[in-house]
């Protein structure tokens, strides 16, 4: 702790040395270093600063931009505030540290001039940004798979209404039952897209803290056999067998449709990680609360995952495998806790995996 | 051309069901023999045993099980399967995917009619046997 502040110049040294900037000083034009502080030797990964005597520039860590090309001389901003005798700001500096950590860098650099107009030394401040650019680069990574899950859906619809028309064109007859399964497909396409859009809006209601359910009574058995039997009907092409498990009436409050959303996920999650395999989903009381088990047999989840899939733009496979934003399970977790309950999985890797919907229930 | 055999002149592998029918549906119509396969696993299964070959693959990239980028790997390694030309159509983006030409790369937003056009001058000339 600083004592009262008996000496200013003691006192200046002291905040510049604790900053929680990374700042360091070169003359110029030689770039000899003047002065760094602690953080400085935080951002480039130094146990202490005076290991920066060798010069800001040099080793053990080197300098890049962010498509991981070494850093330019003439564009680092020592040398542009040197020579373009203004304050620079550069965004694009990756630091690669010793110990293999990247570190994102805004600089700011300032030439210092004195009173007869000469250039003395060049004071540069290092803010690690690496959060930012994190958060950034999964914000674009979003926007592109969220326009990849948007094509599949808008082709399918514009190649079959071409055909249909092609069809028409050349007067082929069309069979009732042909015209149906493409009828039926263009709908699948339609929800599709009904549901891509649904979960655009929930991320933004989830991030505004939006998100209340609209709690009412019901029975939670009838609830899981008809968003099975609404699944089979609109979502699921055939050979996809789903039992249901029920022990009767069971009465509680929730929110139907968050909650079918959740259980038409969590079944379509079972049904495409689930290797063709049966998918279960059970309903049971214990105690005061109320479980859904929905249960597949497919290639499961390993346990370091589990946290991880319900975190938003998460899929514990690689995106090369499987599509999807990467957010049904953030959305589903958030939609049942909004209930008043939890969500949890159960699995091992090529086990298959069980997924608890637990609910209060009264009593 | 290829009117005594069965095979298919054209193969249209995508794990999405819709997407493929309707796929193979348009370029049926447009008088294309076309065999759609839902994994990469029945393609390769599909392409072992078959005579004469296809004349083009038309590929998806994102699948489960192996995916389109492992499949061309696979293809590429086989002598006899290396000469089809193979057409991308992925709905990843509006340029080609790393390890693809433009020429081979095909948006699924692309209209039928561009789709169509692309298959029937990417496909290897017949008379080649394969």
């Amino acid at each position: 702790m600083l004592d009262a502040p008996q000496d200013v110049d003691a006192l200046a040294a002291a905040i510049a040395d604790d900053l929680p900037v990374g700042v360091w000083a070169a003359r110029v034009p030689t770039g000899e270093l003047l002065y760094a502080n602690k953080m400085f030797g935080e951002i480039m990964g130094m146990s202490a600063r005076t290991d920066v005597a060798v010069g800001a520039y040099a080793a053990p860590y080197s300098i890049h931009d962010r498509e991981g090309a070494l850093y330019p001389e003439a564009k680092m901003p020592f040398v542009r505030a040197m020579t373009e005798r203004c304050i620079v700001t550069i965004d694009d500096i990756v630091i690669h540290r010793a110990d293999g950590a990247h570190v994102n860098i805004r600089a700011q650099a300032r030439p210092v001039i004195d009173a007869s107009g000469v250039m003395t030394h060049v004071i540069v401040a290092f803010i690690d940004i690496t959060r930012e650019v994190t958060a950034e680069r999964a914000r674009d990574a979003f926007l592109s798979v969220a326009a990849h899950e948007l094509r599949t859906p808008i082709a399918t619809l514009s190649l079959r209404m071409h055909f249909i028309r092609q069809l028409l064109t050349v007067g082929e007859e069309i069979a009732g039952d042909r015209l149906s399964t493409w009828l039926s497909a263009c709908e699948r396409q339609a929800r599709r897209l009904a549901r891509l859009s649904e979960q655009l809006l929930d991320v933004s209601r989830i991030k505004g803290g939006r998100f209340a359910a609209d709690l009412e009574e019901g029975d939670l058995s009838l609830m899981v056999r008809r968003a099975v039997a609404s699944f089979q009907e609109l979502d699921s092409g055939p050979g996809c067998e789903i039992h249901v498990e029920t022990g009767g009436e069971l009465h509680l409050r929730f929110d139907p449709i968050r909650l079918e959303h959740v259980l038409t996920n969590l079944i379509s999650n079972a049904v495409k990680y689930g290797r063709g395999r049966p998918v279960t989903l059970r309903v049971a009381r214990d105690g005061d609360r109320a479980i859904i088990a929905v249960a597949d047999q497919g290639i499961g989840v390993a346990a370091e995952d589990h946290a991880r899939i319900f975190e938003p733009f998460e899929r514990a496979v690689s995106e090369r495998n499987y599509g999807g934003l990467g957010l049904g399970l953030w959305i589903a977790r958030q939609s049942v806790e909004s209930m008043g309950g939890m969500l949890r999985v159960e699995s091992e890797p090529d086990a298959g995996a069980t997924f608890f919907i637990e609910l209060p229930c009264d009593r | 051309m290829r009117s005594l055999t069965t095979s298919a002149e054209i193969l249209v592998v995508d794990d999405d069901d819709d997407f493929r029918d309707s796929c193979v549906d348009v370029l049926r119509q447009s008088g294309l023999h076309v065999l759609g396969l839902p994994s990469a696993r029945d393609a390769l299964g599909y392409l072992r045993t078959a005579a004469p070959l296809p004349a083009l693959i038309v590929l998806d990239l994102m699948m489960p099980d192996i995916n389109g980028w492992q499949f061309y790997e696979q293809q590429q390694r086989d002598q006899r399967l290396a000469e089809i030309p193979v057409l991308v159509v992925s709905a990843s983006g509006t340029v080609a995917p790393p390890g693809f030409d433009e020429a081979s790369f095909l948006s699924k937003l692309v209209d039928p009619e561009t789709l169509i056009a692309t298959v029937a001058s990417r496909r290897r000339p017949p008379g080649r046997s394969g």
